[in-house]
């Protein structure tokens, strides 16, 4: 062959090598579209700050799916009219598309995740992309000054930095301001577990500092612990017996086991006259909302002791003055027993001060009750 | 409310069956409902108690300043425990402004104050120092024990702050305290390769630093004598590791007498204070003893060719805990105070060392070397519940709080500049937090409560 012919094949290749390539480099050179830092925001953060502002939603979510296919869409097409905040216009100032090949633009395809702004997470609305990728944080608990039954997010810290960093948002979006009202009551940041520091670096050393191997099996919950209370349909409709009769009804045989715990307590109705037995879903709330201010030093000897702590309750869910007493403390020594009382008893006042939600036409069931408080699971947390 | 309409057309479908089993379930429970109510919980939150202690009154113009500090003492040993929080005085509604007058609880449990405590200073001409406080359990509307009052001199403020503290956290926590006790720790200087150390002791905070020794020799591994009158440490004075003895009232150093062909080390008094374990190597073999103070011929415990080490008297004086190399690898044993079969009690991954039997006699602190990173941890004092604390480069030298709550341990940073603080952990591993020293400390060991 001759020179020329080589010569034209390269050439063709380089041609056709440009249009096949040229072409996707240029429209991948989408401008640097803003996105939300999905790093610090877990599913919670996403629902809370999604609810209220749902008006504004729309077109930012379209803004935040944008880079996920960077192909799909050639030039973005300015979706926001005017009404959303300023803080949307980085992506806008960009020129939309470059027309030169730019060599090095599949360097830049992996980048984008780091163009993160700052301001970003306040005003996210939830994708379903962006909530999946938040959820990886959740599967270590995350060191917190308080630990519960359930992981609580730390509470958004926007609330404070967003009118000063963006102080636009404020005005633009009425509903921000709803946000901050509900994340100034959001619960405490709290983890599951104790984190200790050895625990904490595990990550870098991974096996160097393993959990006691065999994390101590927590004692077996009964079963209305596994149920939350939310879902059963309502309480008035699942009238259950006493728990140990219907343990844990999955949700299709909810229907099923809501008519048998109806008809088991007609039954019992003749049988007791004082008002039917709570429900399991009752029992459950009262348990939750004592068990949540019951404050356990896991460091100290009462740690150790379980006790029974009887109380009687006034019609209104309040505790009867002087009603609370030990009747039974097991596992140390006298004082400790002492403490583990006194701590029971703080939680039973300071949750009840002002009045249990108990059904009240169901008084004489609740009346008196006797509660017994074990710290065994949480002393190995 | 969508769900009922379904619900009852399905609750009429399932009666046939249910209503059977209604009526064999029902003969079965009427006993149920007399009863009370019976509650099981077995899951609390973990978290810091808020607690509001506003600004003790001055009882004279004098001791203004003084009730302001001693105020900040008092929250800063309570918050420093990590189980208190205080609840800033900005949030306060109520204000304090009669000692004796009644509180208002509402107030107080409007902020969600747990533990109110209120106090008063006086400071007379001749420079006595009164402080008074009371102690409120809020959400109970009744004050937390009796009113106290302590009497001291101006310049034991500190201290008395500390006792204030530590009636506080007792009656709070039904445990001992342990703000009013001190720390004798090696204080050193100078780079690794040329380091000066010297004995020092302060308060548990940090505070009140002294000087016991100075910087001639090298001083290692100071314990406190049971009344905290007495330092038992290990110095290379004579130019091998001897044991001495020091008074902390007349600062006089003794050598503890053993025949000069051994070398002596890892001491620690009995829990009556007038014995002392060490252990001894001598002809390429360590073993542990035990020596009266008083004189006497030291009585060997251990009887092994391996390296048995850091022996620790259980607080009841019956048992020692120990390190040794027996099985090949160091671990920690227990045996009888007189000497006797030993059993093995660590059985995890790594290396342990350092073992301390804990005041309140349930755990044992130790120290654990493992793929490179070194733990202070605990376990049960039969070798369960094993939990590490910490990690890092170098974490060791375990000493117990006075009431067996909170570890305080050296941490040394890597490198040729690296240097070593005293950091302290609450057993649960919540609150790692470096204590103050005035230059790189090490080896701590934590006196008793001060009477």
């Amino acid at each position: 062959m001759n020179t020329g012919f080589h010569i034209s094949v390269a050439a063709h290749t380089i041609l056709i090598a440009f249009l096949l390539f040229g072409g996707l480099f240029t429209r991948d050179r989408l401008p640097p579209v803003s996105v939300a830092d999905v790093t610090v925001i877990s599913a919670e953060d996403f629902a809370a700050l999604s609810a209220p502002s749902d008006d504004a939603a729309p077109d930012l979510a379209t803004e935040a799916a944008q880079p996920a296919p960077p192909t799909t869409q050639p030039p973005p097409p300015r979706p926001l009219p005017e009404n959303p905040p300023e803080r949307a216009e980085p992506p806008e100032a960009d020129p939309p598309q470059e027309p030169e090949a730019a060599p090095e633009a599949p360097e830049l395809q992996p980048l984008p995740p780091a163009e993160v702004t700052d301001t970003a997470p306040s005003i996210t609305p939830p994708g379903d992309g962006l909530d999946a990728a938040a959820l990886p944080e959740e599967f270590a608990p995350p060191p917190a000054e308080r630990v519960a039954p359930e992981v609580a997010p730390p509470p958004p810290l926007e609330a404070e930095t967003a009118p000063e960093a963006t102080p636009e948002v404020a005005t633009d979006a009425p509903g921000e301001i709803v946000e901050e009202r509900t994340s100034a009551t959001a619960p405490e940041e709290a983890t599951t577990e104790i984190v200790t520091e050895a625990e904490r670096q595990r990550e870098l050393a991974p096996s160097s500092s393993p959990r006691p191997t065999a994390r101590p099996a927590r004692p077996v919950q009964t079963a209305e612990a596994e149920t939350p209370p939310a879902r059963d349909p309502a309480p008035e409709a699942s009238a259950e017996p006493a728990a140990e009769s219907s343990p844990a009804p999955v949700p299709d045989d909810d229907l099923i086991a809501a008519a048998v715990a109806d008809a088991v307590s007609q039954a019992q109705e003749q049988a007791a006259p004082s008002g039917p037995p709570l429900t399991g879903s009752e029992r459950d709330a009262f348990r939750l909302s004592v068990q949540r201010c019951w404050v356990v030093d896991v460091g100290s000897e009462a740690a150790n002791v379980t006790v029974v702590v009887g109380v009687s309750l006034d019609r209104d869910g309040t505790v009867a003055d002087g009603s609370l007493r030990l009747l039974d403390g097991s596992g140390g020594s006298d004082s400790a027993v002492q403490t583990a009382f006194q701590v029971a008893r703080r939680a039973i006042l300071r949750c009840g001060a002002s009045g249990f939600d108990l059904p009240v036409e169901k008084y004489d069931q609740w009346r008196n009750i006797e509660m017994t408080f074990n710290p065994e699971g949480m002393r190995l947390r | 409310m969508t769900f009922l309409p379904l619900l009852t057309t399905f609750r009429a479908a399932a009666c046939g069956l249910a209503c059977l089993l209604a009526a064999a379930i029902g003969l079965a429970q009427p006993a149920l409902a007399q009863g009370p109510l019976r509650i099981e919980i077995t899951e609390g939150v973990i978290e810091p108690l808020p607690f509001a202690v506003p600004q003790f009154l001055a009882e004279t113009p004098a001791a203004a300043q003084l009730a302001q500090q001693i105020t900040q003492v008092v929250a800063a040993d309570l918050t420093g425990t990590g189980l208190f929080r205080e609840i800033p005085a900005s949030a306060h509604i109520s204000s304090v402004t009669n000692f004796d007058a009644p509180v208002q609880y509402a107030d107080w449990k409007a902020i969600n104050a747990q533990a109110l405590i209120t106090g008063s200073v006086g400071l007379a001409s001749n420079g006595r120092l009164t402080v008074k406080f009371r102690v409120f359990d809020v959400f109970s509307d009744q004050p937390l024990g009796e009113g106290l009052q302590f009497v001291g001199t101006q310049d034991g403020w500190r201290r008395m702050a500390h006792k204030v503290a530590d009636q506080v956290y007792s009656r709070i926590t039904g445990e001992g305290g342990y703000f009013d006790s001190r720390v004798v720790f090696v204080s050193e200087s100078g780079p690794k390769n040329a380091r000066q150390k010297r004995l020092a002791i302060m308060d548990y905070d940090g505070a009140n630093v002294q000087f016991l020794t100075d910087a001639s020799s090298i001083v290692l591994a100071p314990r406190i004598s049971p009344l905290g009158d007495r330092v038992l440490f290990t110095s290379y004075s004579s130019g091998f590791p001897q044991i001495y003895e020091l008074n902390v009232g007349s600062m006089q150093v003794r050598p503890l007498s053993v025949s000069t062909e051994s070398m002596t080390f890892a001491p620690r008094y009995a829990p009556d204070g007038r014995s002392i374990v060490y252990s001894l190597s001598q002809g390429g073999n360590t073993d542990i003893f035990r020596q009266d103070l008083g004189g006497g011929a030291p009585t060997r415990l251990t009887n092994s060719p391996a390296i048995d080490t850091a022996p620790s008297y259980s607080p009841d004086g019956s048992q020692i805990v120990f390190e040794s190399d027996r099985s090949g690898t160091q671990q920690i044993y227990v045996m009888p105070a007189g000497g006797g079969e030993p059993r093995r009690i660590s059985f995890g991954q790594g290396r342990y060392g350092t073992p301390v039997w804990s005041p309140r006699g349930d755990l044992i602190a130790f120290t654990k070397q493992n793929q490179g990173r070194f733990h202070i941890g605990v376990m049960r004092t039969d070798g369960s519940e094993e939990r590490l604390l910490t990690a890092s480069f170098l974490d060791e030298g375990p000493t117990w709080a006075p009431n067996g709550r909170v570890l305080m341990f050296t941490r040394e940073t890597s490198g040729a500049d690296g240097a070593a603080a005293l950091f302290s952990v609450d057993v649960s591993g919540r609150n790692l937090r470096r204590v103050p020293t005035p230059g790189p400390a090490s080896d701590a060991a934590w006196s008793p409560l001060l009477p």
